[in-house]
C-alpha cells in the first residue's frame, strides 16, 4: 500500500466506541493513513468540515445524531468516500446508508485486511484498464474499445444488457453496487419492481454462467445478500 | 308421568281379564268341585296380579274376586244374593287372604325392584369411576361426565367448573345461548350462598335444576339441567345424580392436582435445563476468552523477550478464538431471536446458486480448499425464501458437513423440487452419526459423544431446525456410521412464482 501513496492519506473514524477507534487509528496508521477520531456524530462533522479527510470511516450507530443524517450532511458539500461500519445485520440499513451517499459498508466484526481492500476500492482514482481500456482479472479479460470479452482467451459472447452490467461492476471493482444503482443505469428504473428484480437476477446468473470458472462458487461476481452484487478485486 | 298411569290402567284390566279367565276355567271345574274350593283360583289370580303389577291391581283382584265369585258360583247362582251364610266366611277369607298375599307380594317385587336399581346404580357409578380413572385430562373427564349422565336423563345438561375466579362451562346438547339467571344460579351456589337453600342436594329454579359438585368439602363445580317437561326426576334419580357428581368432583379434583404437579415438575425441569444451558454457555464462552487474555497478556509482558515463531503463535492463537467467539455469540444470538420469536422469515424470490454460492463464501477459510460439488436440478426455478436465513442454515450444515469428516473427503450439495417441496441434501463421507442420536443432534447444546475434540457451539442444527420450520419446512439426518451423513432439508416453495427461463 505504501508503495501506492505518494502522500499519507488523511483518515477520519467515527465511533462511539473507544476501543474500536484505539485499535482502527493503530492499524490505519501503520498502513500509512494519517487518523482523526471523533466519537459522536456532531464532532465528525465538525472535523469533517475543518480538516477535509480523504476517507471517512464511519458507524451507523452513533450516541447524538444517526449515522446516516451524517452521511447526508457530508454529500451536501463534498463527495470524499464513506465507508459504512455497522454491526447490524439488517440490509436495510446498508441499503439506507448507499441510498444516502455511502460508498461501501463493512460488518462488524471484520478483519482489517477487508477493510483496506475496502479502503483501496473507493480510494482508487485511475486504475490501469481506463488508460488501456483493457480490463484483465484472473483468466478473464475485457477490452472495452472492441467489446471483447474473453476467459481463458476464448471469447465469450455476451448480451448487450450482460456487458452493460459487467462494465459497471469492473467500472465499480472492488465496490458493492446495489441492486438500485444497477436498475438505474442499466434499466432506467427508479423503482424496483418483480419482473425487473428477476430480470436481475437471471442476467446476473447468465453472466455468470459465461465468465465464471465455476458458477455455483463464483469468484469474479459476488453477491452482497440484500444490498447488490460486488466486482472482486485482485484477485 | 302419562306411562307411568298407562302402565297402572293395564295392571288393572289385566287383572280384571284375570278374574274373568280364572271364573272361565271354575266354570269348566264347578261340577267336580264345591264351591268353596274355586275360591283356590281367585285367590291364584290375586298371587299373580300381586307379582306383575303391584299392590293396587292385586287388591282389586282380590275385591272383584269376592263379587265375582259370589254372582257366579255361590249358589243361588248369577245374583249376589247369598243363600247359605257360611259363604260369608268364605268371602272374609279370600277378601283378607287376597290382601295380605297383595301386601306381601308387592313388597317382595317392590324390593325386588329396588335391587335391581340399586344394581343398575352401582354398575353405572362403577362405569363412571372405570371412565374417570381413565381420564387424564379436564376436557375428558367432563365428556365422561355429561355422558353418564345422559344415560340417566334426557335433558340439557350443562357442567360448570370453577377455574380459578372465572368458571368454564361445557355443554352437551347443541351451544345454546348463556342464561343469565342460570349463570347467576351457579356462581351463587359456587359461592356457597346458596348452601342454605338446598333441598337433598339439588336446587330447582326457574325450570333449571343444579347439581353442586363438591369435593373435599368445597363446591368445585355445578351440573345443570335444562327444561325437560316429560322427565321428572324421582328420588332414586336425584341420590344418582348427587352420587355421579360426587364421583365427578372427586375425579376432576384429581386431575387438577395431576395437573399441578406436572406443571411443577415441567418448571423443575425447566430450571434443571436453564442452570444446565448456563453452565455450557459460561464455558463455552469463557474458554476462548481465556486463550486470548492468555496470548495477549502474554504479548504485552514479555513482547521483547518472546522468539519471533511463538509471537506469531499467540498472535493467531488469539486472532483464532476472537472469530470461534465471534461465530458463538453469532450462534447464541441467532438461537435467541428464534426462541423469542424474533426471527420473521422475510419471503423473496431467491436464486438458490446464489444462496449456496454466498454459504459457500463465507465458509471459504473454513473449508480450506475441501472439494465441494454442487448439483442444482435444472427445473429449480427460483425460490421463494428468506436469502439471509437460509444462508445461515447452509453455512452451518455445510460446516458441520467439513468438520465431521476427513479433510480430504468431498462434500455434496444436491438441490431439487418435487411436488412444491424443495430438497436440498447435504452429504459428507464422513465418520456419520450413531443411530441413537439423531434426533438428539438438533438439541440445543447436544454434540455427538464421540467427536469430543470437534469445537462447536452445539447450536447450529438446532438454530437450522428453527429456521427450516419458520418456513413451514422439515429438517432430518439420514446417516451411517463411518460412511457418511445427509442432512436434508425440505421446504415448500409453491410461494415461488417464477421460474428460471
Amino acid at each position: 500500500m505504501k508503495r501506492h501513496v505518494k502522500k499519507r492519506l488523511k483518515a477520519l473514524v467515527v465511533d462511539d466506541e473507544k476501543s474500536i477507534r484505539r485499535f482502527l487509528t493503530a492499524a490505519l496508521s501503520s498502513y500509512g493513513y494519517d487518523v482523526l477520531e471523533a466519537e459522536n456524530a456532531g464532532k465528525a462533522i465538525e472535523l469533517f468540515f475543518s480538516f477535509h479527510p480523504d476517507i471517512l470511516i464511519l458507524d451507523l450507530g452513533l450516541p447524538d445524531i444517526d449515522g446516516i443524517e451524517v452521511i447526508r450532511k457530508v454529500r451536501e458539500k463534498a463527495s470524499t468516500p464513506i465507508i459504512i461500519l455497522s454491526v447490524r445485520e439488517d440490509e436495510t440499513d446498508k441499503i439506507a446508508a448507499l441510498d444516502a451517499g455511502a460508498d461501501d459498508y463493512l460488518t462488524k466484526p471484520f478483519h482489517i485486511e477487508e477493510l483496506l481492500a475496502r479502503l483501496r476500492a473507493v480510494l482508487r482514482r485511475g486504475s490501469s484498464w481506463e488508460q488501456t481500456g483493457i480490463f484483465r482479472c484472473a483468466d478473464l479479460s475485457v477490452d472495452f474499445d472492441r467489446r471483447l470479452v474473453e476467459v481463458k482467451g476464448t471469447e465469450v459472447h455476451l448480451t448487450p444488457t450482460e456487458y452493460d452490467i459487467l462494465r459497471l461492476l469492473i467500472r465499480n471493482e472492488g465496490r458493492v453496487v446495489t441492486h438500485q444503482q444497477i436498475l438505474r443505469e442499466i434499466w432506467n428504473k427508479d423503482e424496483s419492481f418483480e419482473g425487473v428484480d428477476h430480470l436481475l437476477r437471471v442476467t446476473i446468473s447468465n453472466l455468470r454462467n459465461k465468465i465464471e470458472p465455476n458458477p455455483e462458487r463464483p469468484a469474479f461476481i459476488i453477491t452482497e445478500p440484500g444490498v447488490g452484487y460486488r466486482l472482486r478485486s485482485g484477485i | 308421568m302419562n306411562k307411568l298411569k298407562k302402565y297402572r290402567y293395564y295392571g288393572y284390566l289385566f287383572s280384571s281379564g284375570l278374574v274373568a279367565l280364572m271364573s272361565l276355567l271354575g266354570e269348566f271345574v264347578q261340577r267336580y268341585f264345591n264351591p268353596t274350593n274355586l275360591v283356590m283360583l281367585y285367590l291364584l289370580a290375586v298371587i299373580i296380579s300381586a307379582n306383575l303389577w303391584g299392590r293396587g291391581p292385586s287388591i282389586f283382584t282380590a275385591v272383584i274376586s269376592v263379587i265375582t265369585f259370589d254372582f257366579l258360583f255361590v249358589p243361588p247362582r248369577f245374583t249376589l244374593t247369598v243363600a247359605d251364610t257360611q259363604y260369608l266366611l268364605t268371602f272374609a277369607g279370600l277378601l283378607v287372604v287376597g290382601i295380605v298375599i297383595s301386601e306381601l307380594a308387592s313388597k317382595m317385587r317392590e324390593r325386588a325392584i329396588e335391587a335391581r336399581n340399586r344394581e343398575v346404580q352401582t354398575v353405572a357409578l362403577y362405569d363412571l369411576s372405570r371412565d374417570l380413572a381413565g381420564a387424564l385430562s379436564l376436557e375428558k373427564a367432563v365428556q365422561v361426565i355429561l355422558f353418564h349422565i345422559k344415560k340417566i336423563s334426557d335433558s340439557d345438561l350443562t357442567v360448570y367448573l370453577r377455574e380459578g375466579e372465572s368458571v368454564k362451562s361445557w355443554n352437551s346438547g347443541p351451544s345454546r345461548p348463556e342464561d343469565e339467571h342460570e349463570i347467576t344460579v351457579v356462581s351463587q351456589i359456587l359461592c356457597g350462598e346458596r348452601a342454605g337453600k338446598s333441598k337433598a342436594g339439588l336446587f330447582a329454579e326457574s325450570g333449571f335444576r343444579y347439581v353442586p359438585m363438591r369435593a373435599s368439602g368445597k363446591i368445585i363445580g355445578v351440573i345443570s339441567f335444562g327444561q325437560d317437561e316429560n322427565n321428572e326426576l324421582g328420588p332414586e334419580k336425584v341420590r344418582m345424580l348427587e352420587a355421579i357428581a360426587n364421583q365427578a368432583a372427586l375425579a376432576i379434583e384429581r386431575i387438577k392436582l395431576l395437573e399441578e404437579n406436572r406443571q411443577i415438575e415441567l418448571l423443575h425441569e425447566k430450571e434443571k435445563l436453564h442452570s444446565a444451558l448456563l453452565s455450557s454457555i459460561s464455558h463455552d464462552l469463557k474458554t476462548p476468552l481465556v486463550s486470548i487474555t492468555g496470548s495477549l497478556s502474554s504479548l504485552l509482558r514479555k513482547e521483547k523477550k518472546l522468539a519471533l515463531s511463538v509471537r506469531q503463535e499467540l498472535i493467531e492463537t488469539a486472532y483464532e478464538e476472537s472469530v470461534r467467539m465471534n461465530r458463538y455469540v453469532g450462534h447464541l444470538l441467532d438461537m435467541a431471536r428464534i426462541e423469542a420469536g424474533a426471527l420473521k422469515v422475510n419471503y423473496q424470490p431467491c436464486d438458490l446458486r446464489e444462496i449456496i454460492g454466498v454459504a459457500l463464501e463465507e465458509l471459504k477459510e473454513r473449508l480450506n480448499g475441501r472439494q465441494v460439488r454442487v448439483e442444482i436440478s435444472k427445473e429449480i426455478g427460483e425460490v421463494s425464501v428468506d436469502f439471509f436465513l437460509m444462508t445461515k442454515v447452509l453455512v452451518n450444515i455445510i460446516d458441520n458437513a467439513a468438520k465431521y469428516s476427513p479433510p480430504d473427503s468431498s462434500i455434496e450439495i444436491v438441490a431439487k423440487t418435487e411436488n412444491g417441496y424443495l430438497e436440498i441434501r447435504v452429504i459428507d463421507h464422513g465418520y456419520g452419526i450413531p443411530a441413537r442420536d439423531l434426533e438428539r443432534v438438533f438439541d440445543k447444546f447436544y454434540r455427538v459423544e464421540k467427536t469430543g475434540h470437534v469445537q462447536g457451539t452445539g447450536l447450529g442444527l438446532s438454530i437450522c431446525r428453527g429456521i427450516v420450520e419458520l418456513h413451514g419446512g422439515r429438517i432430518w439426518i439420514e446417516s451411517k456410521e463411518n460412511i457418511g451423513t445427509s442432512v436434508i432439508i425440505n421446504i415448500p416453495v409453491n410461494r415461488a412464482g417464477v421460474k428460471l427461463p
